[in-house]
């Protein structure tokens, strides 16, 4: 069969052979066709069987645009590199025609392009779909993608390992390191998302908001997850959420500050005091004598500025514990009674 | 207006064929000279596909028209004996272009399989030869085909009308002709994206203006060659328009393909199902994202490939059995 160049040539004698190769692949590229789409033009063009291979799948197509059975390619026909272990070719026997290496050039940038934009898989659709820099429409389509029902949803936020059996989910970067997003109808257990034995600790984002919301929100519960409190859902947090997202961007608070300042032993004796509602049940959980531990209150209500045994003081402790806990000051593993959330940055923070 | 109507795209891969080649004009009636003195169609001389194929071509000049001579050609494997289907082929090219021989390799196979005769006939074009000469030039070779059938070695009973484009719109023509005037009885009526209608009223006439292959543009510059000032007015005949025709029972069953994205799709989506309205049977396939002829631009598309499977399936059904 003649080739498709000779035939173009015929009718338009004064455009470049170059000119026919790009512009027939550029209008396929800017459609996006697909990988048979894509051969078919090599093949036609070049009046010769083309083939390609990847990790998934061998094509070939012959040069009158009909696919035929895959073979793989022999060592002497010209061949081109798309990426790691992806190769096109074209099965020519004997001597290289002239525009063989241009349409290879141009068959291999096209399929370049169309698997990169093919890539963009359930990770990335998961990304998209809870990025507060998406538009909404991009977000739906993402969702779309996805093909997640139309029920409310919910974003919980867990360690990037394990995932979830069968629900979207995907590793983000985030500015508190990587951590995995994972979206769920709302109302079910999202514990019942994972495999019993592995069930991670999970910050369960807010429902009823958009999904970026609802993502925001489920890394700061996340966050907040401990040993003995491995599920922390944001609307639980209720007006200390409010707080919490507020402090995400700002300097931190000198309450937050001024705790980060105190030692270990401190900070456990105000967690004890904070938990267990009397110095008396405090010092028993610590193992100390109370009138040594009602002392040390005394001196760090000095330090602090307020009295955490007062109404106003409690509160104003439990918001400035939160915000310690959020901004990852504390230093891991150490006393163990604290356990600091697993998804905090396991590298360094940006 | 027409710069903002909306129309369906074209399929990707007949596109970049269309790009690569810079696009297809908007034919004026004085390009026509020009026109004629190039390929209509890129690709390999027909006559040497069929040489190739192993068919033998004897041209025999027959009386046309007002008694005028024109030529077919009588196209079979060489070596042939029996008998077999006859294809009579009304060649494309808008009424003003083109020879016997364009488009006529869309046939050969069906000849091969069927131990069949084609005959493609020589009619005279329009504007040197306005309407009736193209038309009834094609059935004065319709009639002598009929008549030498025996000699031929066609089987009367299994002889099919069939073009593309013009050609189409002359077959369709010339098988009303047939039926009105009790001439050669028809199997069948190949009708390969058909140009039908002179009056320019359609919606898809509109879409496709400026753009695409045989545009508005090229379309009214045909029929202005075909017709003159009889064009759009009730001066033309059923069998220069076919879609004029108010009576279609009686015809021969049809197969009827076009694009969706041609001027002529809704003369011929038309024309389908007013031949189901008349009792006739009829096939009709509308090819998503099609232009006009895109089977002979760009061959090798999936598209294409598509279409002329589908014709190919019509036909099997028609004279396999």
């Amino acid at each position: 069969m003649q080739d498709l160049l000779g035939r173009l040539t015929a009718l338009d004698p004064d455009a470049s052979e170059t000119l026919k190769v790009v512009s027939y692949f550029d209008a396929l590229v800017a459609r996006s066709v697909g990988v048979e789409s894509m051969l078919r033009g090599a093949a036609v063009l070049s009046g010769a069987t083309v083939g390609y291979r990847d990790d998934r799948m061998t094509v070939r197509v012959r040069a009158d645009g009909v696919r035929v059975d895959p073979r793989d390619m022999a060592d002497a026909w010209p061949r081109r590199e798309i990426g790691s272990g992806v190769v096109a070719w074209i099965e020519r026997d004997g001597d290289a025609h002239a525009n063989d290496a241009m349409i290879l050039e141009r068959l291999a940038l096209a399929l370049g392009i169309i698997r990169a934009r093919r890539s963009v898989g359930q990770e990335s659709a998961v990304e998209l779909a809870i990025s507060a820099y998406a538009s909404a429409d991009e977000r739906a389509g993402a969702l779309a993608r996805l093909r997640v029902t139309d029920g409310p949803l919910v974003v919980v936020a867990s360690p990037p390992d394990p995932a979830p059996a069968a629900h979207p989910s995907a590793i983000v970067a985030t500015r508190h390191g990587l951590t995995r997003a994972t979206i769920l109808p709302s109302g079910l257990d999202p514990l019942a998302a994972w495999a019993q034995s592995d069930a991670p600790r999970l910050g369960v984002g807010l429902e009823g908001v958009p999904l970026p919301e609802s993502w925001s929100s489920a890394l700061i519960a996340a966050r907040l997850t401990s040993t003995a409190e491995p599920v922390v859902a944001a609307a639980d947090l209720g007006a200390a959420l409010i707080v919490a997202e507020h402090a995400e961007s700002g300097t931190p608070h000198p309450d937050a500050a001024a705790l980060a300042a105190l030692d270990e032993r401190s900070l456990e004796l105000l967690d004890a005091v904070a938990g267990e509602q009397s110095v008396r049940a405090a010092a028993a959980r610590l193992g100390r004598h109370h009138s040594s531990v009602q002392e040390k209150l005394a001196t760090l209500s000095g330090t602090l500025g307020y009295d955490p045994r007062m109404p106003r003081g409690r509160t104003r402790f439990a918001l400035a514990r939160m915000l310690l806990t959020l901004s990852g000051w504390e230093r891991p593993d150490v006393g163990g009674t604290r356990d600091r959330a697993s998804v905090e940055p396991r590298a360094g923070r940006q | 207006m027409t710069d903002t109507i909306a129309r369906p795209p074209f399929d990707p891969e007949i596109e970049a064929a269309l790009s690569a080649t810079g696009g297809f004009p908007s034919l004026t009636l004085d390009m026509i000279p020009v026109l004629r003195g190039a390929p209509m169609m890129a690709g390999p001389d027909p006559r040497e596909v069929l040489a190739e194929r192993g068919f033998t071509v004897e041209d025999v000049t027959i009386t046309g028209y007002e008694d005028a001579e024109i030529v077919v050609s009588v196209i079979a494997k060489a070596g042939r004996t029996g008998i077999g289907p006859g294809i009579f082929h009304t060649h494309g090219g808008g009424m003003i272009l083109g020879d016997r021989w364009a488009g006529v390799t869309q046939f050969i196979d069906w000849a091969e399989r069927y131990n069949g005769v084609i005959v493609t006939v020589e009619y005279r074009l329009a504007p040197e030869f306005p309407d009736p000469f193209p038309v009834e030039d094609c059935y004065a070779g319709l009639v002598w085909t009929a008549a030498n059938a025996e000699q031929l070695g066609i089987d009367p009973s299994r002889l099919v009308i069939g073009g593309a484009s013009a050609g189409g719109g002359l077959a369709a023509g010339t098988a009303l002709l047939a039926r009105d005037r009790r001439g050669p009885a028809l199997a069948g009526q190949v009708l390969i994206c058909p140009m039908l209608d002179d009056r320019d009223l359609t919606l898809s006439t509109a879409q496709i203006d400026g753009i695409g292959v045989w545009d508005r543009t090229s379309n009214i510059t045909g029929w202005t060659a075909l017709l003159g000032d009889r064009r759009g007015t009730d001066e033309v005949s059923i069998y220069a328009a076919p879609a004029r025709a108010a009576d279609l029972t009686g015809l021969p069953p049809a197969y009827i393909d076009c694009g969706s994205a041609e001027v002529f799709r809704d003369e011929d989506v038309s024309y389908a199902m007013r031949l189901w309205e008349a009792g006739v049977q009829a096939e009709l396939h509308v090819w998503a994202g099609g232009f006009h002829g895109f089977e002979m631009f760009a061959p090798h598309a999936a598209l294409s490939q598509a279409a002329a499977a589908a014709r190919d399936s019509w036909v099997n059904r028609l004279l396999g059995a």
